[in-house]
């Protein structure tokens, strides 16, 4: 049971910060709370589910369905975000609105019924005693090199650079000649990306529907509450405890109590930490 | 002068949409006097359910098909059968006004279908008050003939070939008495979603099998991830388990189950399983998964096969959910009360359908008092299928089976 909740745990920890990472990004950047950032996950598998019923190969599935978020994340951007982006309150109800909309896009042209995902990689292997697929496997060492990558982007290039310059001080930013406009544009499609991509690696283990966006975003929620909005290693250790408290949870008392649980850490973080654990601009540590 | 061209274009624009308005609701009214115009030579049967889901779906293909058929063999009384399709939408307030437009609009002799119990209950008054038959072939809550009970003079136009939520508890539990015993099974578990219709089956699963039991799990009805259930129910040593899943849950439970080679053997019920996409959806995983399901590929009556195969030819699939046949066999029933009662009268065809036995695809269908239908091997029989190698092996009971039940390869 023990190694139950070790290896199961690992592998939420991990789908939870990819998920966490584009939501948390896009906040830390441009202060824009993108409810909507649920919806990219869910469009990116029915995405996925339309180019390989159309008989693609798994490379242009993936390179497709992450292209198409991409393009859908940046056309949400400059056509609804952009006009209302100096209220929080607006792009909040907006970004609602939209993740709605897209939802009912699905409805009408996939049905409410379930769609599968056909997975990467086949079969199984054990670790500790516990037998996982090399899909789960897989979406672990993705996020993990997909973490490093944004550690290393944030951190070690002149484009992480002027990102954390445009979260620290947009104003001070665009007096140095960088185009503010431009940086959120790249970021909001990197937050699609990372939302396509989390959705590529998960769906071939979860159950496909309209409606499977909602979930992941309360997660993303309490974890980026937690980790601090913008904070990539504060997002992992959300994410981190997140994953481990539903797990223990589910396993000495119910699944059921599973949310529960989140929403409790979630009240607790904001009334006892509500800047988040580690809280700072976008950081890469 | 510009604003002068806008408003010219407004106006144009409103009244090509005016044009555009009367011309569809002249259409509209076309059909509808078409179907009035030919109450001498046509029987009208309304089909309602939500037609976007799966099992309305099901219901809208297979009563199609009925028609089809009826009226390739000569129709109702010699006359031409016509369906008329009413989308509830699965909302009560929908369903009452397409039936109202079905009753007093298109003139409907009778209405099938409806596999919604909060719609199926909504509509069912109004059927009632206008003293049609309303032939509910999808809604299992036992409220629906409950009311024939409780008020027979107004509500004995309700008739349901299907079976209830207690009929089917009691098939569950049953199937499954009968797996432990034939195995020699110790330590039995239950997986079942959090819903009001599993909560009494829990209750006499728990009490039936008493020590035997070893884990009962009632994840949610959108559990996405059931990665805690299976550990849990590996760990618990069961060697065979329940699962009574009536929503989306069970693609992924079933796919978990296998990749992760639980050693457990899976009976009840799962829904999605019913389905001939199942096997697609799950990647091919879940063979040796056992579910109820009603309408199976065996020669139960001499409907049941060519139904099974004049779906599959038409559709191009295997029939799926239970609705289908259920909404087949309704439609069939009343053609055949009516060419027995030699009337479309509903007070005639009540007192038809309550005395005599129909041969429908699912089974032989004879009413109750209380005008749900008797199962068991004479009647329609409650039976079980496995999947094994793409195919829905029809494994239960002894009487109908055609394949024989298999391990999944993982167990020894």
């Amino acid at each position: 049971m023990v190694a139950d909740i070790i290896v199961f745990g690992a592998i939420w920890t991990a789908i939870y910060s990819m998920i966490a990472l584009g939501f948390s990004l896009i906040f830390g950047v441009a202060k824009i709370m993108n409810l909507s950032h649920g919806a990219f996950f869910m469009f990116a598998c029915y995405a996925a589910y339309y180019l390989s019923s159309s008989g693609l190969g798994l490379f242009w599935v993936a390179l497709g369905a992450i292209v198409i978020t991409i393009i859908l994340a940046i056309v949400s951007y400059l056509g609804i975000i952009k006009p209302m982006r100096n209220s929080l309150t607006q792009v909040l109800i907006l970004t609602f609105a939209f993740a709605m909309f897209l939802e009912q896009i699905i409805v009408i042209t996939f049905g409410p019924e379930p769609r599968y995902v056909p997975s990467m990689l086949e079969g199984g292997m054990s670790i500790l005693g516990v037998r996982v697929t090399h899909q789960q496997v897989l979406a672990f060492v993705i996020t993990i090199v997909l973490i490093l990558f944004l550690w290393w982007l944030l951190s070690r290039t002149n484009m992480g650079r002027i990102i954390r310059a445009v979260s620290q001080d947009r104003e001070m930013a665009s007096m140095l000649g960088i185009n503010a406009e431009k940086i959120f544009i790249f970021v909001m499609g990197l937050s699609g990306a990372f939302a396509a991509v989390a959705g590529l690696l998960v769906a071939p283990f979860l159950t496909v529907t309209p409606a499977m966006g909602w979930s992941p975003i309360l997660a993303a929620f309490t974890i980026v509450v937690l980790g601090g909005l913008g904070n990539v290693w504060g997002t992992l250790i959300g994410a981190f405890i997140v994953a481990y408290a539903e797990m223990i949870t589910s396993y000495a008392f119910n699944p059921q109590l599973k949310e529960a649980v989140t929403f409790t850490i979630m009240i607790l973080a904001l009334m006892y930490r509500p800047n988040g654990l580690f809280s700072k601009g976008v950081s890469d540590a | 002068m510009v604003i002068k061209r806008k408003k010219k274009g407004i106006g144009f624009a409103l009244s090509m949409i005016l044009i555009l308005s009367v011309f569809l609701a002249a259409c509209n009214s076309d059909s509808d006097s078409g179907s009035s115009d030919g109450d001498n030579e046509t029987i009208k049967v309304g089909i309602i359910g939500a037609f976007q889901l799966a099992a309305g779906k099901e219901i809208k293909d297979a009563a199609e098909l009925a028609v089809k058929e009826i009226n390739e063999n000569g129709g109702v009384l010699g006359k031409k059968l016509e369906a008329v399709y009413a989308d509830t939408k699965a909302n009560p307030e929908e369903g009452r006004a397409v039936v109202e437009r079905l009753l007093y609009q298109d003139e409907v002799d009778f209405i099938v279908g409806e596999h919604r119990s909060e719609v199926a209950l909504a509509v069912q008054p109004v059927i009632m008050e206008s003293k049609k038959i309303f032939v509910n072939t999808g809604s299992a809550s036992p409220l629906v003939t409950e009311a024939v009970k409780e008020d027979y003079e107004f509500n004995k136009y309700t008739f349901r070939p299907m079976m209830d939520s207690t009929q089917l508890g009691e098939g569950f539990l049953n199937q499954f008495a009968q797996m432990v015993e034939t195995e020699g099974y110790k330590k039995v578990a239950l997986i079942a979603e959090t819903a009001v219709w599993v909560d009494p089956i829990v209750e006499t699963f728990e009490k039936q099998f008493g020590d035997k039991v070893v884990l009962v799990e009632r994840p949610a009805t959108d559990t996405e991830d059931f990665s805690i259930e299976l550990s849990k129910l590996k760990d618990s040593g069961a060697e065979v388990a329940m699962t009574l899943f009536s929503a989306n849950q069970g693609i992924v439970f079933a796919k978990q189950w296998a990749e992760r080679q639980i050693p457990v053997e899976i009976t009840g019920y799962n829904v999605q399983a019913q389905s001939p996409e199942f096997w697609n959806q799950t990647e091919g995983k879940a063979n040796g998964l056992l579910t109820w399901k009603h309408g199976v590929r065996s020669e139960i009556t001499e409907k049941s096969i060519p139904f099974w195969d004049n779906f599959t030819e038409d559709y191009g699939r295997t029939p799926g959910p239970y609705t289908g046949i259920t909404a087949y066999d309704g439609v069939l029933v009343m053609a055949d009360a009516i060419n027995k009662a030699g009337t479309v009268d509903s007070v005639e065809l009540v007192k038809t359908l309550e005395s005599e036995t129909f041969v429908g695809a699912s089974g032989n269908i004879k009413f109750r008092e209380d005008h749900g239908y008797t199962i068991g091997e004479d009647f329609v029989p409650f039976t079980y299928i496995q999947w094994q190698d793409g195919e829905m092996g029809v494994v239960g009971p002894e009487s109908v089976a055609t394949d024989e039940i298999i391990k999944p390869e993982w167990i020894k």
